[in-house]
């Protein structure tokens, strides 16, 4: 029973299913099949096939999954980095945990509020004032008038744009409206924050004070936040576990550190090929170069 | 296996029925403040600013009082044609931008919607709100040209004994408009060709809404099955009988354009709740 009280997001069997082409999720003709399909009480046709998410090899089917049986739990003051390569299904994963789209089969259960990071400002109006666009935009998060007051002082203060904010947005520049933006999220309380690649945006400075935040977000509050970037140093300084994805599934999970050796290892075999045996070779062969390795300050 | 209890559950199935008007409740002040966002920045960087809220229809009364009553000939038994107009237009316009800028809800929004989660029907339920303001400019210069043919001209206006049922006549109008325009909206993540049917539809609409042409002509000519079955007919000529006391209404009228746009919000909001889900994927 203890163990239950501790997880806070669970994500059971969850998949997602997107069709190829023009079209979303189909045609007309799609549309009617599965009506009919429907009524007479039959599957829908076109869930049964299951191909794996590779963009680079051409499929038969016309249909992908972009995520396919994911399943993982969060505890509560955890945060758990999200890592994979373009198109392995992180940010599928993140707008069906936001709510912005379904899921096509599964379910994702949890306790409290899940707010996401806003890309840079959205549901900013240009039009209106620093001031006004944070009250609207912490609206759009879920905070009522009443908690924005509340923290109107702190959020200027930790947006640092305090001498622009009754200046209309459109004269921010990008790095200012990403800070406003984060500064309202960052105030916004949530029992799980969703954190999806804002921090490239920012100056040193400031995802500094963003990381900062974050954690402490999770370690003093007790709050979960699920990050994902492709920043392997920051996943492994802010969070604690990982998971890896890729084509859609989940290929590793475990601590933050495990999870992004994994990641790179991986992708090191991947590019990692013998001299030796390469024919385009030319010189009096005196000396050899048997390898070649590329380092980052990790030694990964 | 020990129970489970969960605040929220995400799942592919959505309650058709299950319209959460405690979500609603809850983003209220995102209501307000969309209707804020709405008013204030409409006319940002115009120099007559709120004055075109009054522009629109008075230019539209004095043209289409010109043309439709001087050189047309219609007659508007004993209401002046221009303020028979205005009342008419006035009305129509509540209706029509409520229309066109819900049926937009989706399309328009898509960036924000894919990003972030909140009741997407706040959207369109803050269009029709701030048209609702709008609207009340609007009557204020119909209320002057009311005073100035009540008091200066030989011509008697006044209104209908029922004056106080006009706001329940403008309720019943903003909910049509309302789930006409969030069937449509739902509809066009799918087939954008409705984007260009709504705006050639609403001109071609109003011509059969009595808003230039009274009832009493359609049945002259015996042509009222044009009219007959639009409940906007209905609405502008009770708002017309309610404001200068002039046109006929039934009570068939009256039941008829009351449950036509309780309906209409009924499956709009149905529909609409429908698409939300996964018109991100579609649009």
């Amino acid at each position: 029973m203890m163990e239950q009280q501790d997880v806070i997001l669970k994500v059971e069997n969850l998949s997602k299913q997107y069709r190829l082409g023009s079209v979303g999720t189909g045609t007309i003709s799609h549309d009617l099949n599965r009506f009919f399909a429907k009524i007479s009480g039959k599957k829908d046709p076109y869930l049964k096939i299951g191909v794996s998410n590779d963009r680079s090899i051409k499929g038969a089917s016309h249909y992908v999954w972009a995520l396919k049986d994911i399943n993982f739990e969060v505890k509560k003051g955890e945060v758990l980095g999200i890592i994979g390569k373009n198109g392995a299904g992180k940010s599928t994963l993140l707008k069906i945990l936001s709510k912005v789209t379904g899921p096509t089969t599964g379910s994702v259960k949890f306790n409290g509020r899940i707010a996401s990071l806003l890309e840079v400002g959205t549901g900013f109006h240009p039009e209106m004032t620093g001031k006004e666009n944070i009250f609207l935009n912490g609206a759009i998060l879920g905070m009522t008038k009443k908690e924005i007051s509340r923290k109107l002082g702190e959020i200027i203060n930790f947006s640092g744009c305090e001498r622009y904010i009754d200046t209309p947005v459109k004269r921010y520049s990008s790095g200012m409206k990403v800070r406003l933006a984060f500064a309202v999220a960052a105030f916004l309380e949530p029992d799980i924050l969703i954190v999806d690649e804002v921090l490239a945006v920012g100056d040193a400075e400031f995802q500094k004070k963003a990381i900062g935040k974050m954690q402490d977000i999770s370690s003093q509050v007790g709050r979960t936040v699920l990050f994902v970037s492709h920043d392997m140093a920051a996943v492994q300084s802010l969070c604690t576990q990982g998971v890896l994805l890729e084509n859609g599934e989940i290929i590793f999970s475990g601590t933050s550190q495990d999870t992004v050796h994994f990641y790179l290892n991986a992708e090191r075999k991947k590019v990692t090929q013998n001299l030796l045996k390469r024919t385009d070779r030319r010189g009096s062969g005196e000396v050899r170069f048997s390898k070649v390795e590329m380092l980052n300050e990790f030694g990964n | 296996m020990e129970k489970e209890n969960w605040l929220f559950n995400i799942s592919p199935k959505n309650n058709t029925f299950n319209l959460n008007l405690k979500e609603v409740w809850q983003y209220r002040d995102l209501l307000f403040l969309f209707v804020k966002r709405d008013v204030v920045t409409l006319y940002k960087q115009t120099i007559l600013g709120p004055l075109w809220y009054l522009i629109q229809p008075l230019f539209t009364s004095v043209i289409f009082t010109l043309v439709f009553n001087n050189v047309a000939g219609i007659q508007t038994g004993e209401i002046p044609p221009f303020l028979f107009n205005l009342a008419g237009i006035t009305t129509w316009n509540y209706f029509k931008e409520c229309l066109i800028a819900t049926s937009d809800t989706f399309k328009k929004n898509e960036q924000i919607f894919g990003k972030v989660y909140f009741p997407r029907i706040i959207m369109p339920m803050s269009i029709v709100v701030s048209n609702l303001l709008k609207f009340g400019i609007q009557l204020l210069i119909l209320l002057g040209f009311y005073l100035y043919y009540a008091f200066y001209t030989t011509t008697v206006v006044r209104p209908n004994q029922f004056l106080f049922l006009f706001p329940v006549l403008i309720l019943i109008m903003g909910m049509l408009g309302l789930g006409l325009g969030m069937i449509i909206s739902s509809m066009v993540t799918k087939y954008r060709d409705l984007t260009f049917l709504v705006s050639f539809g609403t001109q071609l609409l109003m011509y059969i809404s009595l808003v230039v042409i009274p009832f009493s002509l359609f049945q002259e000519k015996g042509v009222e099955w044009l009219v007959m079955y639009n409940p906007m007919g209905y609405i502008i000529e009770m708002a017309r009988f309610l404001l200068l006391n002039e046109g006929n209404i039934s009570q068939f009228g009256i039941a008829y354009t009351f449950i036509s746009s309780v309906m209409c919000l009924f499956f709009g909001t149905v529909i609409f709740n429908k698409t939300e889900k996964t018109f991100i994927d579609t649009i």
